[in-house]
């Protein structure tokens, strides 16, 4: 999926971050990130992974440092990302159809061109029939598809994930977990993940940053290379359960950090 | 032996209000015999208010058309004119505070006292009616829908920037629509309120044009007159103008939120 | 003391009627005369000097009892305090006692102390209005429910608007076209004072001819008849004295119970009500101070049944007594 040779697509350097006068929540935080590739921040609460998160699509500024976004700065390429909350975030007085053109209806989007794209969202999460529902009619699952094809209505470059199915179980967790590699092999995006289960980090990632708290900074990134496409099996393989417990190792060390 | 017990419980829940009803109204009969002859017109028997009714309907009818009308003059006039002062206060914190103390100053302001006031400045009738029961709605409305105006969820506000909605657009298909629900629960309570602004009103600014007087006008000739008969239907009447206020908004924020806000959740599943 | 099945049936109906009890018989004032308590409508004011004459020279001590003036006010509901108890005497308008009746409410008329109603309609000269008729069409600052408003409007064959009245003469001075109800003793001196020229309707000329009376109500005069006989008489006495001798006793009792009374304006009012014959009536009218007749009572509950105010005719003995003023004064029976 990755593509050599190419310009990072995202690049962070020498972050910092800080609310006010507050303490600093991200210190000289660096890295890169290529075409295609699927990153996942992990690591102890306060570390600054949704706020990085927030520094890539634009909504917040850097304290210092620069953040590139295909060559741009983050406010300027906000039309390449999307961004997948961690709760679902629908308009509940719109239907599961309305809600997904949300995006493009903002940008004056024509109604012939919303509906292609509404069609083929929906199809890609698997809730065409449900197009018409309203979203207190909907499972949380069924609630974060819908948000997920939001997201993917805009046809983004750069998808930003904020631990969006932590609220689920772990069925439906697994279960949209594989969805999301599966609508991966259709729209090549780059993906940044956040979460805190490292079993969710090893089955979708290429890559893993695992950063400590106080201040926030990249402590450790390992390579996860198992190949794509990956089904319930890849959960069994013996590479799998390894790397799964050695970024464990490595939270846990993260954790015992002293400030 | 499951279907027999809940149909009579069902039967019961429309009954027992009734049998309630009527030992209320024989407990009236009650208080009123054995009072004193010297005291009885106070509490007029159950069959008095509805002579009453009979005899002083056209009365009563035309009041309650006069009150309801400046009522609803008023009601609407806050409406609209709340909805615009909450968009306005929604847009910075900043002119929520230079606006917030005096709008609770006003707020504080009993209507008794700035009704006189009222008639000096604008002169007697529907006019001041209608200003008298747009103070008393006006206020809950303005506070509960800015609130609903602040209170979008973040995550959204979020999305629509990111999506670079104008201003407009945020407003307009963000916050006002979810600021519906506080909307409308401002709304249920300027409907309870406007009848009695309008009677109130009645009391300082008398009849509008047509010479008919609305609600508080009649009480104020049956008191003078000892009809307490009259008076108590005058008080049934002004209950049952409010029931209708309040189940017109009813109306109108099912029509609004049925499909989609959990205050009209779905029996359960 | 009353017995106890009576007294815990007039404490619920008390309750509910948030009155007290009637009050028990009047207890020793001083020097142990009978004590009762009589209420005006209002602040002290010359329009009740007979009663203040005949406190400050002693004629009701003369008659027998100890009496207590108990001022009126604004917003104060005269007859439901006499309802109560809490007064023994009041004084009000035929009118409204025949009104009263009809409903069942237990009061009595035992005197008369005003043969014309002070009760005017106030306009600006340079206003349109110079006779009842021109009240046409326009809008009217009264008392809502008050008689005379039926009454002009049928009269006259005229409608008007109301407005319910605030005591007050800010929105007269403000505007010349400004109609609203007075006192013919009262407002126009006001209005005169502070630069306005007002000219009033009297009320009783238009036909309108309420008496002004005292009363009180039946259970008390059938319990204290001498004590009702005394106070009318000393009353009359009193109003006697005030209209036809020196009224500076009345005056002065008047201005300490009313700080804001002064000599000029009590002068005015007592001026008024010699020339528009307030007190004593036209004598060529038949009319005299004190004196009520049977056929001017059924000319009143007539108008009222007439214009239905009342349901339906009245008896006048459900309302009045005639035979409690000093002989003399009694009208012939009916």
């Amino acid at each position: 999926m990755r593509q050599e040779g190419q310009p990072p697509i995202v690049e962070l350097r020498d972050v910092d971050k800080r609310f006010g006068d507050g303490p600093p929540i991200l210190d000289k935080v660096s890295f890169a990130a290529g075409r295609g590739d699927f990153i996942t921040l992990i690591g102890p609460s306060g570390c600054g992974k949704s706020t990085i998160l927030k520094l890539i699509s634009g909504l917040i500024p850097v304290s210092a440092g620069r953040i590139v976004v295909d060559g741009m700065e983050p406010s300027s390429a906000v039309e390449r990302l999307a961004f997948v909350f961690q709760e679902p975030t629908l308009l509940p007085w719109l239907s599961v159809s309305r809600n997904v053109e949300v995006p493009l209806r903002l940008q004056g989007a024509g109604a012939q061109r919303r509906a292609k794209v509404v069609g083929k969202a929906l199809a890609l999460v698997r809730l065409e029939d449900r197009r018409d529902y309203y979203p207190r009619q909907l499972s949380g699952g069924q609630k974060m598809r819908v948000s997920l094809a939001r997201a993917l209505s805009v046809e983004p470059r750069i998808l930003l994930l904020d631990e969006p199915f932590a609220a689920l179980d772990e069925i439906t967790r697994n279960h949209l977990n594989e969805e999301l590699l599966a609508i991966r092999q259709q729209l090549a995006w780059t993906a940044f993940f956040v979460t805190h289960s490292v079993a969710e980090a090893v089955f979708l990632s290429n890559r893993i940053l695992v950063m400590s708290a106080n201040p926030g900074r990249v402590h450790d990134e390992l390579a996860v290379d198992l190949p794509y496409p990956r089904t319930e099996e890849t959960r069994e393989s013996q590479e799998y359960q390894r790397l799964v417990g050695e970024v464990s190792r490595i939270l846990r060390s993260v954790e015992e950090l002293k400030p | 032996m499951r279907p027999p017990r809940s149909g009579l419980l069902r039967a019961l829940r429309h009954l027992l209000p009734v049998a309630t009803g009527a030992g209320m109204i024989l407990a009236w009969y009650g208080i009123h015999l054995t009072m004193s002859s010297e005291q009885r017109f106070l509490l007029p028997a159950p069959h008095e208010v509805a002579r009453a009714f009979v005899d002083e309907g056209p009365a009563l009818w035309g009041a309650a058309l006069n009150t309801g009308g400046g009522a609803l003059l008023g009601f609407a006039s806050a409406v609209a004119l709340s909805f615009l002062l909450a968009l306005v206060l929604s847009l910075s914190p900043l002119v929520r505070a230079s606006f917030y103390p005096y709008l609770m100053i006003l707020q504080m302001t009993p209507i008794i006292v700035m009704a006189p006031i009222l008639i000096l400045w604008v002169g007697p009738g529907l006019k001041s009616v209608t200003i008298i029961t747009f103070l008393i709605c006006f206020f809950p409305m303005v506070v509960n829908t800015t609130q609903g105006l602040i209170s979008t969820d973040r995550n959204l506000v979020d999305l629509f920037r990111m999506c670079r909605a104008a201003k407009w657009q945020e407003i307009f298909l963000l916050r006002v629509p979810a600021a519906l629900p506080y909307f409308f629960t401002g709304l249920r309570i300027a409907g309870t309120l406007a009848p009695i602004g309008a009677i109130v009103g009645d009391f300082y600014a008398g009849n509008s044009a047509g010479g008919q007087g609305g609600l508080g006008f009649l009480a104020i000739i049956y008191s003078s007159r000892f009809q307490m008969g009259a008076l108590f239907a005058t008080a049934a009447v002004s209950c049952l103008l409010g029931f209708v206020f309040v189940a017109g908004v009813i109306a109108l924020s099912w029509l609004a939120l049925h499909k989609w806000h959990d205050s009209f959740s779905q029996s359960d599943a | 003391m009353k017995r106890t099945g009576e007294f815990r049936r007039s404490c619920a109906a008390a309750a509910l009627a948030g009155c007290s009890r009637p009050a028990p018989a009047p207890a020793g004032g001083a020097g142990g005369l009978p004590r009762i308590r009589f209420k005006t409508d209002w602040y002290p004011q010359a329009e009740h000097g007979g009663f203040y004459q005949a406190l400050a020279r002693g004629f009701y001590r003369d008659a027998g009892i100890d009496v207590e003036i108990v001022p009126g006010g604004p917003g104060v509901l005269v007859s439901n305090i006499v309802l109560s108890g809490q007064v023994d005497i009041a004084m009000g308008r035929s009118d409204d006692m025949i009104a009263w009746a009809s409903r069942g409410l237990p009061f009595v008329i035992v005197g008369v102390y005003m043969e014309r109603d002070p009760q005017a309609i106030l306009v600006h000269e340079e206003g349109p209005v110079k006779r009842f008729e021109d009240l046409n069409g326009r809008t009217v600052m009264g008392v809502p429910g008050s008689n005379w408003i039926e009454f002009i409007k049928n009269r006259y064959h005229i409608s008007f608007s109301l407005i319910p009245s605030n005591f007050g003469l800010a929105q007269f001075m403000a505007d010349k076209d400004f109609i609203q109800q007075c006192f013919v003793t009262n407002e126009p001196f006001y209005v005169r004072r502070n630069g306005g020229h007002p000219r009033t309707l009297l009320m009783s000329d238009s036909g309108f001819r309420p008496y002004r009376v005292m009363y009180t109500t039946q259970r008390y005069l059938r319990e204290h008849p001498e004590e009702v006989r005394a106070f009318v008489a000393a009353s009359l006495r009193g109003w006697g004295d005030f209209m036809n001798g020196d009224p500076s006793p009345a005056k002065k009792l008047i201005a300490t119970g009313n700080p804001g009374m002064t000599e000029e304006f009590m002068d005015y009012s007592i001026g008024v009500m010699r020339d528009a014959h307030i007190v004593a009536g036209r004598p060529e009218d038949g009319e005299r101070i004190g004196t009520m007749t049977p056929r001017r009572m059924q000319e009143q509950v007539d108008d009222l049944a007439r214009l239905r105010i009342i349901p339906q005719l009245i008896p006048l003995d459900k309302f009045v007594r005639f035979d409690l003023a000093p002989p003399g004064l009694q009208a012939e029976a009916q």
